[in-house]
């Protein structure tokens, strides 16, 4: 039997153990980053478009990408730190890569359900139409955001111990997000040495990708596949230092 | 006998500290081996060399002639390992800890089924299947470990200090099991416990500071004392400096030791026993108690010296 199965049998069923709390999860993060966010910005930030519906794509991002990143970091750091269940897997005939898979499948599990989720509830709150087209190349984009996430996850995850520190590495997480890749106050506010540096990781023009399906612009396929391929460098090098973490060298 | 388990030079260190140095043993299939030592001995480590968890620097280690750096994946699927830490999943019953570890293995999803329910009722917890294991108490995670250990029917059990924490019955009922099981499995146990090295082992290895000091049937490494006796005198008073100082002087009374109205020493010769009770008894002697050197008496002896 493929040792992958289990694993996700695993996952489904701790998800079945805590299906409540992860909906209602689910439904508040969007819903208080809408508020608390969203709204206060759309009555300074003026644009060509309703800025809710604008902002739209950085509360998907938000919501998805940190419950991504959280779920695949405070797995691995349970299981690793926390609770030493690492012996008990590692010492299965599995190897670093399927415990490394199963992690990134299992936040990218959590991802993709509060990114349905995050849509419907913009779409309720904005009153906004999007095109069966439309979320098909959103859901093509935000796949890949939320694999690199769920992978930079399980790296943090693998190597923070400390929990004072995961949870600054979070905030801080969450501030870049929300703040400083134009996913709710649009990059021109910034200045342009900031920008010279932002524009340069591939991950903004990932970010800008979602928001031009919201204004109907020519999609940065460019930064899509960067951010792909550079979310597979992140993945190689995890199991290149798992294999140095794992076996306790 | 055909060998089960082989260590060749095998050797370990992390920074400056060796851990293993150059170890070479080799454990027959079907037997049942222990592994002693003090804390940091190294007992732990071998266990979880074997089944992986701990890279060696130097040698070769194989489990039914497999190579586990070679081969890991196979002998890691015939080996059962119990740890002596509580690791079980928090987010899963008690029922599925065991089960997704026997699939994990590559049992079927009824296999697994059957096998837990199997040993759960063995060592009676079926009733707490459905619960989380973090709500039982020590005794009882240490024997769903055991289960969990034993669910795909591996031919190697590695058990680092299995019964710690159970109580008596647990006890008698997991040292039932392992007699049973003995017979088609190689079982390599890790203890502090000597009463339990002594009855259930068919070899004992003796570890310290990472290498094996002595290793061998009981009756062999008794053998190796010589008549060693272990002798104890209780006295009604603390006897005097003066007491301690003539015993110094018996050239063949081995690691006299007084912790409070107690004197512990070793002897091969019955005429210095003579000797020292003649002395004790113008200091209040109460009591007395012989032994023949057992297996504590020669761990203390080679791992702290003074029995030679």
């Amino acid at each position: 039997m493929n040792p992958l199965l289990p694993l996700f049998k695993r996952e489904l069923l701790e998800f079945k153990k805590h299906v409540f709390p992860t909906v209602l999860f689910w439904v508040l993060m969007p819903i208080v980053i809408h508020t608390f966010l969203a709204i206060p910005l759309s009555r300074i930030i003026t644009m060509d478009i309703r800025y809710l519906n604008w902002s739209a794509g950085g509360i998907w991002i938000t919501a998805a990408g940190m419950t991504a990143f959280l779920q695949s970091a405070s797995r691995m750091r349970k299981i690793q730190f926390e609770s030493q269940q690492i012996d008990a897997l590692l010492k299965s005939p599995i190897s670093n890569l399927d415990l490394l898979i199963i992690n990134i499948a299992r936040g990218m599990m959590y991802g993709i359900g509060q990114f349905i989720v995050a849509i419907l509830i913009t779409s309720t709150l904005n009153n906004e139409y999007l095109s069966l087209s439309s979320i098909l190349i959103i859901s093509i984009q935000m796949f890949t955001l939320i694999l690199h996430f769920s992978v930079v996850g399980t790296l943090i995850g693998m190597l923070v111990s400390n929990g004072i520190f995961f949870v600054n590495i979070s905030f801080i997480l969450f501030m870049g997000i929300t703040m400083g890749f134009g996913n709710f106050i649009p990059l021109k506010y910034y200045p342009y040495s900031f920008l010279s540096v932002v524009n340069t990781i591939p991950t903004t023009a990932a970010f800008e990708n979602v928001r031009s399906v919201i204004l109907h612009n020519p999609f940065n396929w460019a930064g899509f596949f960067l951010t792909l391929f550079g979310t597979i460098f992140i993945g190689i090098i995890t199991l290149i230092i798992s294999h140095k973490i794992f076996r306790k060298i | 006998m055909e060998a089960s388990i082989t260590f060749k030079a095998v050797g370990k260190a992390i920074g400056r500290k060796t851990l293993l140095a150059d170890l070479s043993f080799g454990v027959e299939k079907g037997s049942t081996f222990v592994l002693i030592g003090e804390n940091g001995s190294g007992k732990s480590m071998i266990l979880k060399l074997l089944v992986g968890l701990i890279d060696k620097d130097t040698g070769s280690v194989y489990i039914h002639g497999q190579d586990i750096s070679s081969r890991s994946l196979e002998t890691r699927s015939m080996c059962g390992y119990m740890p002596q830490n509580i690791n079980l999943d928090d987010d899963l019953t008690i029922f599925d800890n065991i089960s997704i570890h026997g699939q994990l293995h590559g049992l079927t999803s009824a296999e697994a089924r059957k096998n837990t329910l199997h040993w759960a009722e063995l060592l009676g917890f079926t009733q707490f299947l459905k619960q989380s294991p973090y709500d039982q108490a020590f005794g009882l995670q240490r024997k769903i470990l055991f289960a969990r250990a034993l669910v795909h029917d591996p031919k190697v059990l590695l058990l680092d200090e299995p019964t710690t924490g159970m109580d008596p019955h647990s006890r008698s009922t997991v040292w039932n099991i392992l007699d049973k099981l003995h017979y088609d499995k190689t079982i390599i146990f890790a203890t502090q416990n000597f009463t339990e090295a002594e009855r259930y082992a068919n070899r004992i290895a003796i570890l310290h500071q990472g290498n094996i000091k002595m290793d061998g049937t009981l009756e062999r490494l008794i053998e190796t004392t010589h008549g060693l006796t272990n002798y104890r005198l209780k006295f009604s008073k603390e006897p005097p400096q003066e007491f301690m100082d003539q015993l110094e002087q018996f050239p063949r009374i081995l690691r006299p030791r007084l912790k409070g109205l107690e004197l512990e020493f070793y002897s091969r010769e019955r005429q210095q026993f003579f000797k020292v009770l003649r002395l004790a008894l113008e200091h209040d002697l109460a009591d007395l108690d012989t032994s023949i050197c057992r297996l504590r008496d020669l761990f203390i002896g080679l791992t702290e010296g003074g029995l030679e």
